[in-house]
């Protein structure tokens, strides 16, 4: 069988979703964090693909973009997740609860 | 045919190894640094996938920027905060409200997956698939993205780099130890009073102890 866009969407759908059940399966900060990431290469192969398909570089582009502000949120998220681990020392979101009720 | 199957080999790879990153396949690797090693092996085999796609750029600088940038963030972080064993170890607990949103998660999977298989959506478009058409020569390389870069997406490109630097000057402020809560190990604690109070150091493993009369302090 060829492979044609549907085969890319799939692929780049059941990415998605296995992030999404990451990041709310998860109780590792680092972890939801990781899942967080996924979802965005699932962004970036639907981009590319659908780029693939239209014959035009918008989609590269726009991953690119992609890439670029996924690696400062890592940035910050990570210091964000530092500092949270040095006040409550630990990394378990449940635990992080003050705002509940 | 030799696209088809290495599609297949690199599609199963990636979705196995993203399983791996949120449901470890083996019992000790709770660990964030096992999921953290299963989403280098992920981003690997999606950039195989970006090189089928005839996108060149990307699939190197997915190496370049995710798994050789991103993750050596996130292990360098795993690193030094240096997680006690009871905090690595953890078990997932079966509550109702991850069990709903397991199946909610699902079935919206289920529902994205179905919709770009079922015909009617790509209809109109069924000429133009992917491996029907062969891609020019420039497709997919750092010129013709440059182009587009610096042409069409300039302002664009020009907010990420103030997007960079806002995000390098928010990471170092919130990363910044507070002097006055400075967390100190508690054995680096201790061995800087010992030495504060002249007293000498336990023996190390495998040293004959101090002679009597001398104070030691355990």
């Amino acid at each position: 069988m060829t492979i044609g866009l549907n085969h890319y969407l799939v692929l780049s759908a059941l990415l998605f979703s296995i992030g999404v059940m990451g990041v709310l399966v998860r109780r590792n900060a680092l972890v939801v964090f990781m899942c967080v990431e996924l979802m965005l290469n699932a962004v970036n192969l639907t981009f590319i693909a659908f780029s693939r398909y239209r014959g035009d570089m918008d989609g590269h582009v726009f991953a690119f973009f992609v890439m670029a502000v996924a690696a400062a949120e890592a940035a910050v998220g990570l210091a964000i997740i530092l500092a949270l681990f040095r006040t409550r020392k630990t990394l378990d979101v449940d635990q992080a609860n003050l705002m509940r009720h | 045919m030799a696209e088809t199957i290495l599609f297949w080999i690199f599609a199963v790879a990636a979705v196995l190894s993203a399983l791996a990153v949120v449901f470890p396949p083996f019992p000790r690797a709770r660990d964030p640094i096992h999921s953290a090693i299963a989403l280098v092996a992920c981003f690997f085999f999606v950039a195989a996938t970006y090189a089928l796609l005839s996108a060149h750029l990307l699939a190197v600088l997915q190496v370049l920027v995710y798994a050789g940038a991103i993750m050596v963030l996130f292990i360098f972080v795993i690193m030094l905060l240096n997680l006690q064993q009871d905090e690595s170890r953890e078990l997932p607990k079966i509550g109702l409200f991850k069990v709903v949103s397991a199946l909610a998660v699902l079935s919206t999977g289920a529902a994205l997956v179905l919709a770009f298989v079922g015909e009617d959506l790509l209809a109109p478009i069924q000429g133009q698939l992917v491996a029907e058409v062969p891609a020019p020569e420039t497709y997919g390389t750092l010129e013709s993205v440059g182009k587009l870069l610096f042409n069409k997406y300039l302002l664009p490109f020009e907010l990420t780099s103030v997007l960079l630097l806002v995000a390098i000057v928010g990471s170092v402020i919130i990363a910044k130890r507070d002097p006055r809560s400075t967390f100190v190990p508690e054995a680096v604690r201790a061995r800087t009073a010992r030495e504060r109070h002249g007293k000498r150091l336990p023996p190390r493993p495998g040293e004959r102890p101090a002679p009597v009369g001398e104070e030691v302090v355990n």
